[in-house]
C-alpha cells in the first residue's frame, strides 16, 4: 500500500525492490538508448547551435540569479524585521526518472533517488520550468512521485498579479489543471500566472505551477471553470529536483 | 531439454510479462492506446497454470505478483492475490479449456481478467483514491482478444523446449 503511515510491510518492500530495480531498468532501456543515441548522432552543427543557445540561456541566468541574491537578502532582512522565518531554502538533490508507471489513470513515475540519498515520503520535488509533484513512497535506493497533473493531486496556488488563492487539482492531463470552488466574481484573467502558495505546508511558496487558459462562468452556477497549464515538463523531462526545505539531505 | 533449462525458459518468459507489465508506451502516443494493453502476467499466468499445474505453484505466482506490486506501486499482495486467483481458475479448468472453442477461450479469458481489474480497481480506489472508471471492461476485453495470440506463441515455445 502506498500509505504514508506504513511500516508492517515496509521490510518486504525494501527487499522485493531489489529484484525490481533491475526489471524497472531494463524495461526503461530502450527509452535511456533512443536518448542516447540522439545525443551520439546529433551533427557537428546541432551541437554547436546548441551550445551557443545553452551559453546564452546561462548568461541570462546568472544575471538573474545576481539579482535575485539581492532581493532574497533584502527579503530575509524583511522578514527578519517582521519575525517571521524565510521561506525558500536553497538545498536541492537532482534525481533522475528510471521509471514510469504504465498505468494511465495514475500519473507516477520512479526516480533514482531514495532513502539513503535523504529522501522523503511529502517532499516537493520541481522540474527546470516549474513544480512536478510530490514523493508518496520510498524505498532505499528509488522513490515514487506522483505528478501534479494525476487526479489524486490537489496543490494551493495563488496567482502572481492578483493574490488570488485557489486549489489547483490534477485532471490525468499532462497539460491541465483544474482550479477548484472558484467563484464566478474572482479576480482571474487568461494568461494569469499562478504559484504555489505555500498553504498546507507541503510545497514551498513561490513555485511556478502555470497559467491560466480558460475562464468559463455559467450564470447558474456558483463557480466558474478554470482551467490552467502546467509549467513543468511533466512528459519530457528525465531530471527532477528534490527540494529539502528545512531539511538536511 | 534438461530440466534446469525448461525452468530457465519459464522464468525467462515471466520475466518477460514483468517487463512488459512495467514497461510504458512512447511518451509521443495518445493516453487511450494505454486501455489497449492487456494484462500480461494475467495471460502468461493462466496458460502455464492449464499447461504445467504441477510445476507453477502459488508461492512462484505470489512472488512475481510482490515484485509487480513494488514495481508499478500496487499496494503489497494485490497483483500476488489476483495471479493466485487466476492460476487456482487455470489449475481448476486445465481439463476443459483445451476443448474449448476459441470463442469460449476468449470469453472465459475476458470474465477471468474482468474479475481481477475489478478487484485490482476496487483496492486502487480504496488505498489509493484512484477513479474507478468502466473503462476496465474495455481492458478486459483487449486481455482476452490478446489470449488466442499468447497462447499459440507460448505454445510453441512449450513445444520447442520440450517443457513440461
Amino acid at each position: 500500500m502506498e500509505s504514508y503511515n506504513e511500516t508492517l510491510l515496509d521490510p518486504l518492500k525494501q527487499g522485493v525492490a531489489i529484484v525490481a530495480r533491475p526489471i524497472q531498468s531494463i524495461a526503461e532501456a530502450p527509452y535511456f538508448l533512443t536518448d542516447a543515441s540522439i545525443d551520439f548522432f546529433s551533427s557537428r552543427n546541432n551541437l554547436q547551435k546548441e551550445n551557443s543557445i545553452l551559453e546564452n540561456r546561462i548568461r541570462e541566468l546568472s544575471y538573474g540569479s545576481q539579482r535575485l541574491a539581492a532581493i532574497e537578502s533584502e527579503n530575509t532582512r524583511l522578514r527578519e524585521l517582521l519575525g517571521s522565518r524565510k521561506r525558500l531554502s536553497g538545498d536541492v538533490l537532482v534525481a533522475e526518472i528510471v521509471g514510469i508507471d504504465p498505468n494511465i489513470q495514475r500519473r507516477e513515475v520512479v526516480i533514482d533517488k531514495g532513502t539513503v540519498d535523504g529522501v522523503r515520503v511529502r517532499q516537493a520535488v520541481i522540474e527546470a520550468e516549474g513544480l512536478f509533484g510530490q514523493v508518496i513512497a520510498t524505498t532505499r535506493s528509488s522513490a515514487r512521485v506522483l505528478m501534479v497533473s494525476d487526479p489524486r493531486h490537489a496543490i494551493p496556488v495563488e496567482v502572481v498579479r492578483s493574490g488570488f488563492r485557489s486549489i489547483a487539482v490534477g485532471m490525468g492531463l499532462s497539460d491541465r489543471l483544474y482550479l477548484e470552488n472558484v467563484s464566478t466574481t474572482a479576480d482571474l484573467i487568461i494568461g494569469d500566472v499562478l504559484v504555489s502558495s505555500g498553504l498546507g505546508e507541503r510545497f514551498p511558496r513561490g513555485y511556478p505551477v502555470g497559467e491560466v487558459r480558460s475562464v468559463d462562468i455559467d450564470p447558474a452556477r456558483n463557480y466558474a471553470d478554470v482551467y490552467t497549464s502546467i509549467q513543468a515538463r511533466l512528459d519530457t523531462s528525465r531530471h527532477v529536483l528534490i527540494l529539502f526545505d528545512g531539511m538536511a539531505p | 531439454m534438461n530440466t534446469p533449462v525448461r525452468g530457465i525458459v519459464v522464468l525467462l518468459i515471466l520475466l518477460i510479462g514483468l517487463l512488459l507489465t512495467v514497461g510504458h508506451l512512447p511518451r509521443v502516443l495518445p493516453d487511450w492506446i494505454g486501455w489497449l494493453r492487456p494484462e500480461w502476467m494475467v495471460l502468461i499466468c493462466f496458460f502455464w497454470a492449464i499447461e504445467l499445474p504441477e510445476r507453477i505453484g502459488l508461492v512462484s505466482v505470489w512472488a512475481c505478483g510482490s515484485v509487480m506490486d513494488v514495481m508499478v506501486g500496487d499496494a503489497i499482495g494485490t497483483n500476488g492475490a489476483c495471479l493466485a486467483l487466476v492460476s487456482f481458475v487455470g489449475w481448476k479448468l486445465q481439463s476443459r479449456v483445451s476443448l474449448y472453442s476459441p470463442f469460449q477461450q476468449i470469453a472465459l479469458m475476458f470474465v477471468i481478467s474482468l474479475g481481477v481489474l475489478w478487484i485490482k480497481a476496487v483496492i486502487d480506489n480504496l488505498f489509493n483514491g484512484v477513479a474507478f472508471t468502466t473503462h476496465i471492461l474495455v481492458n478486459a476485453a483487449c486481455t482476452s482478444l490478446w489470449w488466442i495470440l499468447i497462447s499459440r506463441v507460448l505454445g510453441r515455445v512449450k513445444t520447442r523446449f520440450d517443457i513440461r
